[in-house]
């Protein structure tokens, strides 16, 4: 993984990071996915994919409607709010 | 060498129609569903995306979405997994979007659509999946800040992705008619563009005529209308082949249709090339589609209009335009053959139907649910007709008058006041009078050969009458006054 990789990814995931940080990660990450591409050399053509590591099939409920917060619990953490909404800057310049 | 300007390029449309599903909670959480509420009022640390809230899935979502389905002639998956899809957006509050990636609930669908190619056969547009996905919520953008309402936030969509078999704005109009016809006989959506439970977004590219390797894609996006659709279509199918032509280059991009302008254009975006990394749902496990379900889900569905249609041209013996637009909408049918089953002239009713009942909806902008008529009202109104006790005039005002009171034929021609009785007298002294009145001119003409003028003569005595009167009636009364 080079350090173009790494800024790829820090800016889909929004993080900041420093000039020092990217390039210790790109080791660091280049080792972990290195240690994960071993599986690689397995042969699991007749095995089928886990999509899911819990058994838990068909884990669905009825159409029930069930109270929802408040309004003012809703917004209560939001940095900035107007009259129920939660107020973020401007998406559209 | 063939230059750039000789080339005929070939238009290459997909369209992307997304259904807000008509259930009474959210996709995975037990918030109630409803337009217009206030700002936030129904969600919860799920829909909000706090940390360690869990999904749960809305069963009766699944049952929806099979039949959506079904009705677009589709497979339906064994067993259905969802994705993460993620990206920032202010209205997506836990940074991905529950989605289906590679496994969608519908696949390998095809709808036929009501336009035919050159050869007469019918067009069909093949429907590659409809998979279930979670909505975001809503921003209101204002100076210098944005306001976000997640009550939508969590609500369950179907995606239904079409292939790329639609070659004009007029078969992606068509295929969008007919799929809207299809849904509205399943009563899964409210399906109105205007409130966002019916969204539709197309892919456009050209390619020189003939060719296989399709073009470079644009999507467009914004359209709140199946014309506006149609209309964005046009130009950016203009625009393409402008750049094209004049030996540019086209970039894969996001536009938007702008509706003032009727133009598209290019979206601003601040993110880079789409790169959403996909991911199983590791907060849902794996749900079984039972075939015993899907049989259940299909013999509850009513008769959907493809059937339909065939079955009205066998049955009825309607011409083909009088019945497609009788099978466009459920209640249509079903208030014609509530109609048929009591009087048992078909192409007649089929005829009120198609002619003034659908007049009346247009003008009014509401459906048959809208108005107040019904199907035993209207064929009270046509044995008034077929009894003589009301003409084709007076029988259309009484009709109209129907419409809004809910009352019966009858009451209401008593109420107008246009009940032909049989007033010997009233009739014998209005035509003496018209005689008097257009002795020297239409009278005269008749009396010369001109038959056209009884036409008129006739129209004068049912106006004296104020409407009371049957024409065909009238017409011998006074060619017998006439000839003395």
């Amino acid at each position: 993984m080079d350090e173009h990789t790494v800024r790829h990814v820090a800016k889909l995931a929004r993080l900041e990071l420093a000039e020092g940080e990217i390039a210790r990660l790109a080791g660091d990450l280049s080792k972990i996915t290195h240690y994960i591409e071993q599986m690689g050399k397995l042969d699991v053509r007749h095995v089928e994919a886990t999509i899911h590591p819990v058994v838990d099939e068909n884990a669905w409920r009825p159409d029930e409607i069930h109270a929802s917060f408040p309004r003012d619990v809703a917004v209560k953490n939001a940095p900035d709010k107007d009259q129920g909404f939660f107020k973020v800057p401007p998406v559209i310049e | 060498m063939a230059t750039a300007t000789t080339i005929k390029y070939e238009p290459v449309i997909g369209l992307e129609v997304h259904v807000q599903l008509k259930t009474k909670t959210k996709a995975f959480c037990s918030c109630k569903v409803e337009f217009g509420a206030p700002a936030n009022s129904h969600t919860c640390p799920v829909c909000l995306g706090l940390p360690g809230a869990l999904p749960v899935l809305n069963k009766e979502v699944v049952t929806l979405a099979i039949k959506v389905g079904l009705a677009l002639n589709c497979q339906i998956a064994h067993r259905i997994k969802f994705d993460r899809k993620n990206y920032f957006y202010p209205d997506l509050p836990k940074g991905y979007q529950i989605t289906q990636y590679d496994g969608p609930i519908c696949f390998d669908g095809i709808l036929e659509l009501p336009i035919h190619d050159a050869s007469g056969a019918p067009r069909n547009c093949r429907v590659t999946r409809a998979h279930l996905e979670e909505d975001a919520g809503k921003s209101i953008h204002l100076e210098g800040s944005t306001l976000i309402d997640l009550n939508r936030a969590g609500t369950a969509l179907v995606e239904i992705v079409s292939a790329p078999d639609l070659r004009s704005a007029e078969e992606a109009h068509a295929y969008l008619t007919t799929l809207k016809r299809n849904l509205s006989y399943l009563d899964v959506s409210e399906l109105s563009m205007e409130k966002g439970s019916l969204r539709c977004d197309a892919n456009i590219s050209i390619k020189p005529e003939g060719a296989i390797k399709l073009g470079t894609r644009v999507e467009v996006k914004n359209m709140n209308s199946f014309k506006s659709v149609a209309s964005a279509i046009r130009f950016e199918i203009e625009r393409q082949t402008k750049v094209v032509s004049a030996g540019g280059t086209l970039h894969q991009e996001t536009r938007l249709w702008d509706e003032d302008q009727l133009c598209t254009r290019a979206m601003r975006s601040k993110e880079e090339a789409n790169d959403y990394r996909y991911f199983p749902e590791p907060d849902l496990s794996w749900f079984n589609i039972d075939r015993k379900w899907v049989e259940q889900i299909q013999s509850s569905l009513p008769e959907l209009p493809e059937k339909r249609l065939l079955r009205f041209l066998d049955d009825y013996k309607l011409e083909r335009g009088e019945a497609e637009f009788l099978v466009s909408e459920r209640e249509l049918a079903e208030f014609f053959e509530h109609a048929v089953k009591l009087y048992q002239k078909p192409r007649k009713v089929a005829a009120w139907v198609a002619g003034e009942f659908s007049h009346a909806m247009q003008e009014r902008a509401i459906g048959v649910k809208g108005l107040k008529i019904t199907p035993a009202a209207l064929i009270g109104l046509m044995d008034l007709l077929d009894a003589g006790k009301l003409n084709n005039v007076t029988a259309k005002e009484v009709f109209a008058a129907m419409l809004d009171s809910g009352e019966d034929a009858l009451a209401v021609a008593r109420r107008l006041n246009k009940l032909i009785e049989q007033d010997s007298g009233a009739v014998d002294k209005a035509i003496i009078e018209v005689m008097l009145e257009f002795a020297d001119k239409a009278v005269a003409d008749y009396k010369a050969g001109k038959d056209v003028a009884l036409g008129f003569l006739v129209g004068q005595v049912v106006r004296k009458l104020k409407g009371k009167a049957n024409p065909k009636e009238i017409a011998p009364l006074l060619t017998k006054a006439i000839r003395g």
